[in-house]
């Protein structure tokens, strides 16, 4: 039995604690993907959506003793990279008033490779929030729970706004049809 | 398309990408020669080590709610309390020589709430919210430490008052009434500061100062205008106000306790 199997994300969080390096890899390697795929969806670049992992972890790592919550690791992580990567588009958007016309041509490029899919364009459609929850809700399959934790909301704005997301998306369809 | 299919639709769709990413990863993170997680992994345990250096020498017990609150004591404790006795007393002197009757008592219980804004709306009147919110102190828990003397030097002073008004009625027969004529004005008042307070306002203050004061004259004009109101058969009605009132105070105050343990601010940050 490795120690994937052996231990839950808290167990790990002890080890860690008490200084054991082993637990500390085994925890990265557990999320380092996830993190990474996470932070891509919401930078679009894979270059900086690395920065921003390793930040994440980084930061976890400076902060475990402020992590209390027994069984809310995952959220907890996420939420660390959710609010990177949020200093990370206000950065961009103080960017974009000095080259406008340059993040335009990417985002314009970047809507283009999200509409090839049917997924992309139902996404393309909902507010950036609902967008977020949705992502979390279906693709990395969070509880509504987490979901809140990570955007900073209640539980039943996480259900409200996946519930609208769904509505939208569902009438987009009829509309296409 | 129902919502059922949409959701499978959407799980299937996802996870699809989600494998793909995953692939895609495996792949980039090869290519790159495993340098980011190689990287970040090694930078944590750096960070791992260095902590385990600094642990001791960084290492502080943490206090707990109880020695703050005596900490906070030293310096919110003496306004607190000096305002409230001498509310106390201007109003003990006013109810025992001009106003005689308990119908009026409930005109002078903003004035106690009026006098514990002071501590209040310190840190916003001086604009020193910020510094409050980097204090190992989280805001919630400082409005709370503030809260508690100020009830404590509430409780004392309406004893006083009440026990003056029942020596001057020479009667212990309303003194149900007259413990409700002081509870519920006084949690009207303090209800609509913390609401305040919790709206971030920008012109709380003043905002509060005019209701408390305001609240004070329309006590006064009800009791002279509507004696019916402070009848023993309108002891219903104040039962349901204080029942009213207190729920609103209870909520809140459960409010401020739960955001306390989050570490959060009570407020606007000014």
């Amino acid at each position: 039995m490795n120690m994937e199997e052996m231990y839950s994300d808290d167990a790990l969080v002890e080890q860690i604690r008490i200084g054991d390096e082993k637990a500390a890899e085994e925890l990265i390697r557990r999320y380092y993907t996830s993190v990474l795929r996470y932070c891509k969806r919401q930078c679009f670049n894979l270059e900086k959506a690395e920065d921003l992992t390793q930040e994440t972890f980084l930061k976890l790592f400076k902060n475990l003793s402020g992590y209390k919550e027994k069984g809310k690791f995952k959220a907890y992580l996420y939420t660390i990279a959710n609010h990177l990567c949020i200093d990370e588009s206000r950065k961009m958007k103080e960017c974009s008033l000095e080259n406008e016309g340059e993040i335009r041509d990417e985002c314009d490029g970047l809507r283009r490779i999200e509409d090839k899919s049917e997924v992309g364009y139902l996404l393309n459609v909902l507010s950036p929030e609902q967008r977020e929850a949705v992502i979390l809700r279906f693709g990395e399959e969070l509880s509504f729970w987490e979901i809140a934790k990570v955007m900073g909301c209640n539980m039943r704005t996480a259900q409200s706004r996946v519930r609208n997301a769904l509505k939208i998306m569902r009438k987009e369809q009829e509309n296409e049809r | 398309m129902n919502d059922k299919e949409l959701k499978q639709y959407l799980k299937q769709c996802l996870q699809q990408e989600t494998e793909l990413d995953k692939l895609h990863n495996k792949e980039d993170v090869k290519k790159l020669g495993n340098a980011g997680l190689e990287e970040t992994v090694r930078l944590c345990t750096e960070i791992m080590r260095e902590q385990k250096l600094t642990k001791k020498s960084q290492e502080e017990p943490r206090i707990g709610f109880a020695r703050y609150l005596s900490d906070i004591f030293r310096f919110e404790g003496v306004p607190i309390f000096g305002l409230q006795a001498v509310t106390l007393f201007i109003t003990c002197v006013v109810i025992y020589t001009v106003a005689g009757n308990p119908s009026y008592i409930p005109a002078f219980m903003p004035l106690f709430v009026l006098a514990v804004m002071p501590a209040m709306f310190k840190c916003q009147y001086y604009r020193m919210s910020e510094i409050e919110a980097v204090t190992r102190a989280s805001g919630a828990q400082i409005i709370l430490a503030k809260l508690i003397l100020a009830g404590a030097s509430n409780l004392v002073c309406m004893t006083i008052f009440i026990s003056l008004e029942v020596y001057l009625q020479n009667s212990c027969e309303e003194i149900g009434q007259i413990i409700l004529y002081c509870l519920v004005p006084y949690l009207v008042c303090m209800v609509s500061m913390l609401r305040l307070i919790r709206l971030c306002k920008r012109e709380n203050i003043q905002i509060c100062t005019v209701l408390a004061l305001s609240s004070c004259v329309l006590w006064g004009i009800l009791a002279k205008t509507m004696p019916w109101l402070y009848d023993t058969s309108a002891f219903g009605i104040w039962i349901v106000a204080f029942l009213f009132f207190a729920a609103f105070f209870i909520k809140e105050i459960h409010f401020i306790i739960t955001i306390r343990k989050e570490g959060k601010m009570y407020g606007i940050i000014t």
